[in-house]
Parts: C-alpha cells; structure tokens; sequence
C-alpha cells in the first residue's frame, strides 16, 4: 500500500481519491483512450503528447510487441541491486535500501511496481520517464523521504534547468519541478535544444513494424474466423434472394448445430438451365510471395532491437538449425551494451549523483547471472596470481599489491591505510575519496583507539584556554 | 546550577551558534567547522567540570572522565556531521541541535560538583527523557566517616520528565558509604 506520508509532500497528492468510493477504475476516464478500435491509426507527427498517446497504446494492439515490453520490464525488474557505503554507514545503506523498496506507484508501492510504469513510460513514451524525488521540505538539500512515479502524460519539459519539469496534477493545477524535486528520462533524446530532451522511444523507433504486424495478425484472424469481407465475388445465373435464402438457410442450421466459425461449405441447389458464371474481386489480400513466418521475424528482429533485449527472449532459438546455445550467450552479451541497458546506466548514475548521500553508491547487481560471476571470478584469480609473481620476484611490495588490488576492486578500499591512487580509476559505479572527509569516516559514536586519542587531545590542548574562561566565569 | 556555570553555559551557546551560523552562511567548510566545534566542547566541558569542582586542577579520574564524555560528544559529532555533508542545503534546525551540545556541559558541571562519587547518572548527561534540558542537580550531604555521603536527586523548579520524577522518588537519597554506592 502507497505511504500517506509521502504522498502527502509529493506532487502526486491530488492525484489520489479521498475516499474509496471515488476516482475508481471504470468511473471516469481524464483522457481519451487510443486503446479503442482494431485499426491503427495513422502516428501524429513527432512530437506531440498525442504522438505519446497512439505510442503507449501499441501494447494493446499487437501481442508480441506487448509480450516483448513485458520480458523486458520483468527482465530488468527481476535484476538485483545493492547499495554500498563506503564509510560502512549501516544507516545510509538501510535509508537507500528503504528509498527503492518503497517507491511509489500510484497505488502500488514498491520496486517491482515502481519500475514496472516506469519503464513503461520510457520504452512507450517519446517524452520519456519521470520520477519525484520526494523531500521532508522543498529546500534543495532536504532529506529525501521517498521516489514517486509521474505520469509522463502529465510532465511538461521546460528550457529551464532550475525548474525542468512541469507537472499538472489532477486538477490541472500545475506544479513547478525544481531540479532537486525530479528526475528525467529519455530514450534517444533529441540533440536540438528546443525540444528539451524529448527522445524517440522504442515504441516509436518500431511504430510501423507493430502496424503492420499487428495488420498481419488481424488479417489472419480475420480470414480464420470468417469475420470481414475479404473479396468480392460476381456471379451470373443465380437471383440474388436465391443466393441469399441459400445462405441464410445453411447459416441457421449450423448455428441450430451449434457451429460459430468454421461454417463449411455451402451446398444449394438450383433449377436453371443457364449456366454459372463468376467473377472475384479481390478486396484485401497478403501481397504476392508473402511469407508470414518471415515478416514475423523481421518484426521480432526489429522489436528486440528496438527495445534492447536479445532477440531469443522474445522468439525462442529452437528449431532454427542454428546453435542456439552458443548464439543465446553471444546474444545476450551482445545485448548487454544496447537499449535498456543506457537506461539502467542513465538510472545509476542519476541516483549516485543527485539522490544518494556523497559516500553511499547504488549498484545493479545480476546474482543470478553464475556464468558473469565465474568469468569475473577467474579475472580476479588471474590479476591476483600476477600480483603474487610480482611479491616473489620482488618487482612490488606486499603494501603495493594491496594497492593494485584496491585500484582493480580485488580488494575493499578498508584494506589500505591511505590510497596511494586515490584518482588512478574511477568505475561509473563508485565515488571520488575526496567527498568523504576522512575524519568523517567514523558516523557512530564507538570507543575507536582513534577517537579515545582524539579526546584525550582535544582536553590536554583546550585545558589552559578552559582555565581562562573558568577564571574568568568565577570572577577570580 | 550555580551562577558562574550558568556564565559559562551562556559563552558557550554564544560560541557554538557563531561557528554554526559560519557553516550555514558558506564561510566554513564542514570538516573546518567540526574540528572547530570539537575544540569548543572539548574546552567548555573542561571548564564545566572545573567549574562545578570549583576549580582547582583535574585529577586522573577526573580527567578520564572528561575525556570519556568529550569522547561521546565527538561521535556524535561526526554523525551530525556527516548528516550536514549529505544535505548541505538543509539548514533548518541546526541552531537548535548546536544548543543541545552546549547545553550538555551541564554533565560535565555535575561531575565535578558531585566530586565524581559513584553516581549512576548526572542532569543533562541525556539518560533522562528531558535531555540536555535537564533542570535537575544532586544534593550532596557529607557524612561523618570516610565516604559516606547521601545524595539526593533535586527536581528543577520548571516542569519535569517522568525520568527524573522517577529518580527523586528513588534517589532520596541515594548512600554512598565507604565510597560505594549501597
């Protein structure tokens, strides 16, 4: 269930009912759906919030496109993720934990939830995905209680980088989105500066390949079921009430037999000495050499690099003579670099630099991925032997090895005294040493040697400055 | 409380808003300004502990003491810190929580008023619900022999916690004899 607390500073507050008997699903509709009607429209010109309407109702037209968004949502909701502290801050780590683990989503709370609309948002929407970074108050640096979903419908980019966003809840009153209050995000942003990071999303980029996929289908369905005139048939010989008592009469008795589609052929006979003759006029029809299997292919080819996933997660390699295994892991490492996965490094960076405190770092995490963990694991075991042959033949020392290993994330930064290095690499995923004091390093108070030695200190240099001010206070 | 530690309680809040209103006007760096504010504490809980034994040098217990106190203050020292470094911006009520430091000295005070007899707690040491606020003192009747003393828990003359209710129910008063606490 959404917190009401931070609901209540969240811009989104208006969007949530009062009491539960209003502002249900199915009581009103705020804009028109483009989910209604089998044929597609033609795609406003990009960009226009109506261009994001027809977009984000691609899911509900063709079922693999829908089926390909899905995998990719759950793929990239299922990923692991940690948050690190490099001063060991069980607080910071707990508070960042607690921050994605309680996101909101409308009326859902969650990680999963949260990512799925937001996703959806940014692989569906060319003006992109956003999300409220919700704060105890509206001052810049206030702590942050919360992350919220904004519908993208409802965000308006602005030219202003101190207010970027405008968000217009559901009472039309719009609120100003300072730049510590929301986060942006687009796929394939335009460069032109006029259009303020509106992007092209995946949706967009494969627009006519889900029409026309989703034509094929219809066309297939329809020829299946029998609904929709396909051609037009010219027949000499026969009366047209003949023709229409001969199928009216064979209709009704397969519907009394309890046949609905697949009505069979039509037996009727005529008395007439002159002869039939007929004419067909094709009214619709797959162009000639059409392949289904091969346009599908196509589509799915496009789909997945449309949206950034190995093509094999939305149409199995089986059966393709090929060899799937292998090709599956050049695949997925080959769709490791692409779509979402600019995403999830835009997602990183955003939330190292903006939402987490100076020392604490958000990180993905694929725990399930034992084949990426082998192969890390055997890197590792290799700097490490090089390191060892380096000790023995007295090229480094023990204190420099240790330090190489700091430097390639062999070993925790807690293994050194002081990094020699400290600027040497700096991964995307980690913080310079220089925005966490060292002698901030310690937030607890605990009985460190380190602390005891700083006290004791502090008294013995501030004891001849106390007796002036207890001279000076006892009038003597 | 006496009249010269409520002197040196009132330089002290003077000097701990200075510093703090340098850090909430950009003058001074957060590191700059926690060294600063740990020399503040480290010298004014000295001279509270004097003041309260009325002055005179600290003996080795004494100074243990205080060293242990300063010691607590600096840890939370650097957890305020470091939640001043996360949110720079977030000004408001820094004031406040620079107040309650100052007004910590006040334990340091009882300390060496109490002539550090084995008590289990002092005013404003923060082990009551009111804090730093405490109004409370001890009332030290010396006894004939060696160590004897009863003490009693003094509710302060505004409103008081139930802590301290508590204890001027329980501690009155407390024994000492033969320098330990019966």
């Amino acid at each position: 269930m959404s917190d009401p607390d931070v609901i209540r500073r969240s811009v989104t507050r208006q969007d949530y009912a009062a009491d539960p008997y209003s502002g249900s699903v199915g009581m009103y509709f705020v804009y028109p759906t483009p989910y209604s009607g089998p044929t597609y429209a033609p795609l406003p010109a990009w960009w226009s919030t109506q261009r994001d309407f027809v977009l984000r109702g691609t899911v509900h037209r063709e079922s693999m496109w829908a089926a390909a968004i899905a995998k990719a949502i759950t793929k990239t909701a299922s990923l692991g993720w940690v948050i690190n502290d490099t001063a060991d801050s069980q607080l910071r780590t707990t508070r960042g934990q607690q921050l994605y683990l309680t996101a909101l989503a409308g009326m859902q709370r969650g990680w999963v939830p949260f990512l799925n609309v937001h996703l959806r948002d940014y692989l569906l929407t060319d003006n992109g995905a956003f999300v409220e970074v919700v704060r105890a108050s509206a001052a810049s640096g206030s702590r942050i209680i919360g992350l919220a979903h904004l519908d993208s419908a409802r965000c308006t980019r602005t030219a202003d980088p101190d207010v970027p966003v405008l968000y217009r809840d559901r009472l039309g009153k719009i609120h100003e989105m300072r730049w510590w209050q929301v986060l942006s995000f687009s796929d394939m942003p335009d460069p032109s500066e006029t259009w303020n990071g509106v992007g092209l999303c995946a949706a967009s980029r494969a627009f006519l390949t889900i029409a026309k996929l989703a034509a094929i289908e219809q066309y297939l369905y329809e020829k299946s079921s029998g609904d929709g005139a396909t051609e037009l048939t010219l027949l000499r010989g026969v009366s047209e009430n003949q023709l229409i008592s001969a199928v009216t009469t064979a209709d009704a008795e397969q519907k009394r037999k309890g046949a609905v589609y697949y009505k069979g052929k039509i037996l009727t006979a005529f008395l007439s000495d002159q002869e039939l003759q007929e004419i067909t006029i094709p009214l619709k029809s797959t162009p000639d050499g059409f392949d289904a299997k091969q346009e599908r292919d196509n589509a799915y080819m496009i789909y997945a690099n449309a949206i950034g996933i190995p093509v094999q997660d939305i149409q199995p390699l089986s059966g393709q003579g090929l060899g799937t295994g292998t090709q599956t892991l050049i695949l997925a490492e080959e769709a490791e670099a692409q779509g979402l996965a600019a995403w999830r490094q835009q997602w990183l960076h955003v939330q190292n630099e903006v939402v987490l405190p100076a020392s604490t770092t958000f990180s993905w995490a694929d725990k399930n991925d034992t084949r990426d963990q082998k192969a890390k694991a055997e890197v590792a075991k290799l700097r490490a032997d090089t390191r060892a042959s380096q000790i023995m033949s007295g090229e480094i020392t023990v204190e420099q090895a240790q330090q190489l290993g700091v430097d390639a994330g062999d070993l925790p930064r807690e293994f050194i005294a002081q990094d020699e290095t400290p600027g040497g690499s700096l991964g995307d995923e980690e913080k310079p040493l220089t925005e966490i004091p060292v002698a901030l390093a310690a937030p607890t108070p605990t009985t460190t040697k380190a602390t005891t030695s700083e006290a004791a200190a502090l008294v013995d240099r501030e004891l001849a400055r106390a007796l002036d001010l207890v001279a000076s206070v006892l009038g003597r | 409380m006496s009249a010269a530690m409520r002197r040196l309680l009132a330089r002290c809040l003077l000097e701990v808003r200075k510093l703090t209103a340098a850090l909430d006007d950009g003058g001074m760096a957060v590191d700059a300004w926690r060294d600063a504010f740990a020399g503040v504490l480290a010298r004014y809980h000295t001279a509270a502990q004097l003041v309260g034994q009325g002055g005179g040098a600290l003996d080795a217990r004494a100074k243990a003491a205080l060293t242990r106190a300063v010691q607590a203050q600096l840890g939370f020292l650097d957890r305020w810190a470091l939640e001043i470094q996360d949110n720079a911006a977030y000004t408001l009520g820094r004031q406040a929580r620079a107040a309650l430091y100052a007004q910590g000295i006040g334990a340091s005070y009882w300390r060496g008023a109490t002539r550090m007899l084995p008590l289990p707690a002092m005013p404003r040491d923060g082990t009551s619900q009111c804090l730093g606020n405490c109004g409370c003192g001890w009332e030290i009747t010396e006894l004939e022999g060696d160590g004897n003393y009863d003490c009693t828990w003094v509710l302060g003359k505004s409103e008081n916690c139930q802590t301290c209710a508590q204890r001027a129910a329980d501690w009155a008063p407390l024994q000492i004899r033969e320098g330990r606490l019966v």
